[in-house]
């Protein structure tokens, strides 16, 4: 099980990133359009100013039910071996061990 | 245009009984379980066109320790049937 305080962490990055989602997007194809550069660095000043936590690149997918950083699977957004156990206990509809 | 009925008499195309139309339903069934086997048409005609779509089947390898072994993994699947049901109302 992951700190709790790390867990925290990670879904006030979430927040914040829905929060400045639409005022980062618009900023971004601004740059795009604007063809001078003096423009350019005012709308890449006002990206600077937003907080940092805000940015998508800072998010990390954590395991839902340990909050393990790694081994996740995005389908079931669980980590691998908490993934295991619950398709034997029959908790994951459709999934079943396999050989071939 | 005239259509010439039995009788010989022509009927003009106004005269004529209206077309009695019929609505196709076409639904995309999806399932982890076949549906032909498990019986989801159950309720339908038995001339319903049921049209198979491709099967889709999703891997998943995962090590079976919680810490080291990385050797031994264990393999589970995810196969997602699809049928393709044309119901006429």
């Amino acid at each position: 099980m992951a700190r709790k305080s790390v867990i925290q962490r990670e879904k006030k990055r979430q927040k914040l990133e829905q929060k400045y989602h639409l005022i980062r997007r618009s900023s971004k194809k601004e740059i795009s359009k604007v063809p001078s550069l003096s423009d350019k660095w005012k709308i890449h000043g006002k990206l600077e100013s937003l907080p940092r936590n805000s940015a998508p690149i800072r998010l990390h997918r954590r395991c839902f039910s340990t909050g393990r950083p790694r081994a996740n699977y995005r389908d079931f957004g669980l980590s691998g071996h908490i993934l295991r156990e619950m398709v034997h206990a029959c908790l994951l509809p459709g999934a079943t061990r396999s050989s071939w | 245009m005239l259509l010439i009925n039995r009788t010989g008499r022509g009927v003009s195309q106004k005269e004529r009984p209206p077309k009695v139309t019929t609505t196709k339903i076409r639904i995309v069934i999806r399932s982890f379980d076949h549906p032909f086997l498990e019986n989801h048409f159950g309720g339908l005609q038995p001339y319903t066109r049921k049209i198979g779509l491709p099967e889709s089947r999703v891997l998943y390898i995962v090590s079976r320790s919680p810490h080291i072994d990385k050797k031994s993994k264990e393999q589970f699947e995810m196969e997602i049937k699809k049928k393709f049901p044309i119901i006429k109302t």
